[in-house]
Order: structure tokens, then sequence, then C-alpha cells
């Protein structure tokens, strides 16, 4: 809008302008001794410049107030994740205690009350499962925190091993590219990096049916260093596929699978401190694509 | 049975501050099941005063407590010369975390939320550890061991004279083998007590730390010993 009206100042003021000289160059200079206000000239000048006055100034205006507004939000924004992270550590935090007093006297009823033995087994699964979340909600905050340690790391190493940790390795299809050039060495946080990978990995092996084959697939991009994880399984909906990265969403369809829902948000977290990004392909049904794009970051 | 029978001299001393009632109570009912002799402290100075009059064979001590923290309290006594075995209940996470925790002395780390069973392991592990007098190697700021020199408090290891730039993983491996010479050390207690993630990121990730340490030091100061772990070769000195 701001913009619009400075152009149309502007275009008063030039039209104001060449009419001027137009004016000047045209009219007989007999007409000039009347003296400079008579001269039209300046009378169209002037005129000009008061007519493209009101524009200009709303135009200034204008954008200085959209640049405020910008500026505004930038910091909701900004307070707005601070706030966020700061809750998932008090989170953390106000869970740990209650929970360490739940799985104690957990163990004190086992050993002495038998007669209860199956209703605390029970009990003693979902302490675990909360024992589970405080540990991923402690890792998020961690990493918030803690300095990368930065080394060089060869892709196709880091991948080895990732198949080494996980429970079905015979489905893991392992494609990294050699010719016609291999991969350059990428620089970053090792131990973090094979948590984004074994994360993605086990989340293909987990949500798609037993047997099935993941390909996991390595590429020099133009500079930065591509791997794809793909599996053929039930897929992330469309209109969940932009919260699955956020903490504690878990997609509708996953209800039947363990998982604390902070696997991704982990990994998405990891990803964007070296300076990377992950996107996510799926079809119901047919499966996912999981990109992890990163710089291969200092020489 | 009074306080002098043998059978209750044998049982280990126990003084465990947590301002938690439930996690105290709760610890100390499974701890007596244990067979330890459980004195209870709310904040961290009681916990100073029971330790001047008990003085206890162990020491168990949450990390946030009123009146003095339990890093206070451990601080207060190494300073004092007191080397009594702590387990501190914590998390060891961010680095910074850890080098603090090395400074205040405490022997051990346990991350809450844990089980009584765990807690009670690290106990008896401690108790059976040969009792020294004064600092133990494991708490010691500096160490050495022929070229190899290792300095706790500014993690820098040197060769030979000759600084060697390690990742804070492989000072932290070197560390606690180091400090245990001759001890067999599995990849799981490495794990636990150096990268202190409860769900970690795999035994590789241990060995390829002992393989820098073995590049950059040289591979005669740590054996691997197959199916069990790892151990440090040659004597260490303290000081």
């Amino acid at each position: 809008m701001s913009r619009w009206l400075g152009w149309i100042g502007l275009g008063l003021l030039l039209i104001g302008i060449l009419a001027a000289l137009l004016t000047r160059l045209t009219l007989p200079t007999a007409l000039l001794q009347f003296g400079f206000w008579a001269d039209p000239a300046i009378t169209l000048l002037i005129g000009a410049l008061a007519l493209a006055a009101p524009f200009l100034i709303l135009a200034v205006l204008g954008s200085w107030q959209t640049r405020q507004i910008k500026r505004a939000l930038t910091e909701q924004a900004q307070t707005q994740e601070t706030e966020r992270r700061r809750f998932i550590q008090r989170l953390d935090h106000e869970l740990k205690n209650p929970l360490t007093a739940i799985q104690v006297q957990l163990d004190n009823l086992q050993a002495t009350d038998g007669a209860n033995a199956q209703g605390l087994i029970g009990v003693r699964a979902q302490a675990d499962r909360l024992a589970l979340l405080t540990r991923g909600l402690r890792r998020l905050a961690d990493l918030e925190t803690r300095a990368l340690e930065i080394e060089k790391i060869e892709i196709g190493e880091l991948l080895d091993e990732v198949v080494d940790l996980l429970q079905a390795p015979e489905r893991i299809q392992l494609d990294v590219q050699t010719v016609p050039w291999p991969i350059p060495p990428l620089h970053g946080d090792r131990e973090l990096l094979l948590m984004v990978f074994r994360n993605l990995v086990d989340n293909a092996l987990k949500y798609s049916p037993a047997g099935s084959p993941v390909q996991v697939r390595a590429r020099d991009m133009s500079g930065q260093l591509g791997v794809e994880i793909i599996d053929t399984g039930r897929g992330i909906l469309p209109d969940e596929l932009p919260l699955v990265k956020e903490e504690l969403y878990r997609g509708s369809n996953t209800r039947d699978v363990a998982g604390s829902g902070l696997g991704l948000a982990i990994v998405h977290r990891i990803i964007e401190r070296h300076g990377g990004r992950l996107s996510l392909q799926s079809r119901p049904a047919q499966g996912t694509i999981a990109s992890v794009q990163l710089p291969y970051g200092a020489q | 049975m009074g306080l002098y029978s043998p059978s209750v001299m044998l049982d280990p001393t126990l003084l465990l501050a947590d301002d938690e009632d439930a996690i105290r109570t709760g610890l100390a009912a499974a701890l007596s099941r244990a067979s330890f002799r459980v004195l209870e402290a709310r904040d961290g100075r009681e916990a100073l005063q029971m330790i001047e009059k008990h003085a206890p064979d162990l020491i168990v001590l949450d990390i946030l407590m009123p009146e003095m923290d339990g890093r206070e309290v451990c601080r207060r006594l190494r300073q004092a010369g007191n080397w009594t075995p702590v387990i501190m209940l914590t998390q060891i996470s961010a680095t910074g975390e850890k080098i603090s925790s090395l400074e205040e002395g405490a022997d051990e780390y346990l991350n809450k939320p844990f089980d009584s069973y765990e807690l009670i392991a690290r106990l008896r592990a401690l108790l059976r550890r040969q009792a020294v007098a004064g600092r133990p190697a494991h708490l010691a700021t500096v160490l050495t061991s022929g070229a190899l020199r290792l300095e706790r408090e500014t993690q820098r290891v040197w060769m030979d004279k000759r600084e060697v730039a390690l990742s804070n993983k492989a000072f932290g491996v070197l560390a606690h083998l180091m400090s245990r010479p001759n001890v067999v050390v599995t990849r799981e207690q490495l794990l636990d007590q150096v990268w202190g993630w409860d769900d970690p990121a795999g035994m590789r990730t241990v060995d390829v730390r002992i393989a820098e340490i073995r590049r950059k030091v040289g591979e005669d100061f740590i054996e691997t010993m197959p199916g069990e772990g790892y151990r440090f070769v040659g004597a260490v000195k303290t000081g």
C-alpha cells in the first residue's frame, strides 16, 4: 500500500517537473518579466509538489509503520520461542522428582506386597513411559544449551554405524554415492548427527510393514549433503505433515506404535543447529520420504 | 539388639539428603531393606551437621535443596579433607555441568528418575572400591602415567610435554579410565558416566572415542579386553 502511494507521489512530482521544463522551453521569454512568482513553470512545480506531498508523506509513514509491525511480530515470535523452550525445560524438571518418588515407592511395593504384583507391573509400565518422556524432554532442553562439538565425519561410515544400531539391519538398503565423485566429508557433531539418522531410519522401520525395505540414499547435492530415508509404510496424513516436527505431536495414525512424540522434534532441532533442513514428503498408505540437507561446513 | 551388636556394626552407614519427603522416605525404606543404616537429612545444612556427627560410610546428595544445595555440601566436605564417597542425584548432560561437577568432587552421578536398585548397585560398587586415605585417583585434579599427563579441571592433556587436542568425550573417557588404572571398565559404564544420556548413541560411539585417544596419545595406554571393555594400563600418579 505505502509503496503504491510512494510511486503515485513520485509520478506526480515527475509530471510537474516535466511540465515545468516544457513550459520554460516553449513559452516566450517576455512572460518571465513579471517576476519569479508569476513564472508558470514555478507555479507548475509548486502545484506538483503540493499534490505529491501528501502521497509521499503517507508513503513514508506507512512504510515506517509496516516496519514497526514487522519488528514487533519477529520479537513476539522470538519471545514465544524462548518461552516455549523454557516451558519444556521446566516441564522436564517438574516431572523428574515426582517420577523418581513414584519409581522408588513402586520398588518398595513390589518388594513387600506380593498380592498386587500384576497391578504393580501395569503401574510400572506407565511410569517407565513417563520416564522415557522426561528423557526426551531433557535431551531437547540439552540441545538448546550444549555447544556443538564439530569434527570431520564420513557420511558413509556414520550411516553404517546407524545400520548397526538398529533392530532390523537386513531391511535397510544403504546407497551412498561414490561415483563420479565421492561425497566430501561433513563437519558436524558426530553424536548428534548419529542420533538424527538413527531416529529417522528407526521411524521408517517402525511405521512400515515388517520385512518391507527402507532405502537410505546419500548424495552430493550442489555443495550440500542430501540424505533421503524412504519407506513404503503407512505415511503421514497431509494435514498433519506440518505438525509432526513439533514437540509431543504424534500422528493420529500412529497410536498403536510406542513413541514419545519427541523424536522428530529432536531431529529437527539438531539439523537446524547444523544450518541444515529437514523436509518430509508423504502419502498415506504409500510411504514417506524424509530428506535431510546439511551444509558440509568449515573445511 | 543393641547398637553394638556385630551384625549392625557391619552394616554400612549412609547419609541420604533430599528435600522431597516422598523420595527420601521411599529410598530410606529401600536402602534399609538392602542392609544400609540410613540417616536422613532434609537440606544441605542438616546433611553437613549429620556427616560431622555420624561420619557415614557413604553419602547420597540431591542437588537442589533448601538452605544449602548438594554441590555446596560436597565442595565443603572436600575442602575439609573429607573424601567419603558421594553419589550426587542429578543429570549429567551439558559439558559445562559435568566440568563443574568434577570440581565439586562427587564420585558418581545418577540421573533422576532412577529406580532404587540402580542406586543400591552403585552404592555397593563404591563400597567395594578399596578404601584409601586421602583423595582417591578419580577425584585427583592431575593424573600422570609415564609421558602422559592429564589435567582434569582445565580438560587438557599432554604427551611428551606436547599438548594433545582431544574431543570432550575422548577426554572424558581417558580421564575415567586413567582414574581407575588396571580396572576393566565396560562400554556401558563409560556411556553412563561420560555420556550421561540414558539412551546413548551405542557401543560403537565408545570405540570411536577410544580410537581417537589411541591415535592421539599412542596405543600403549588403553587395552581392549575382548567381550568386557577397556582398561588403562600402567601406573598412575596423582597430584
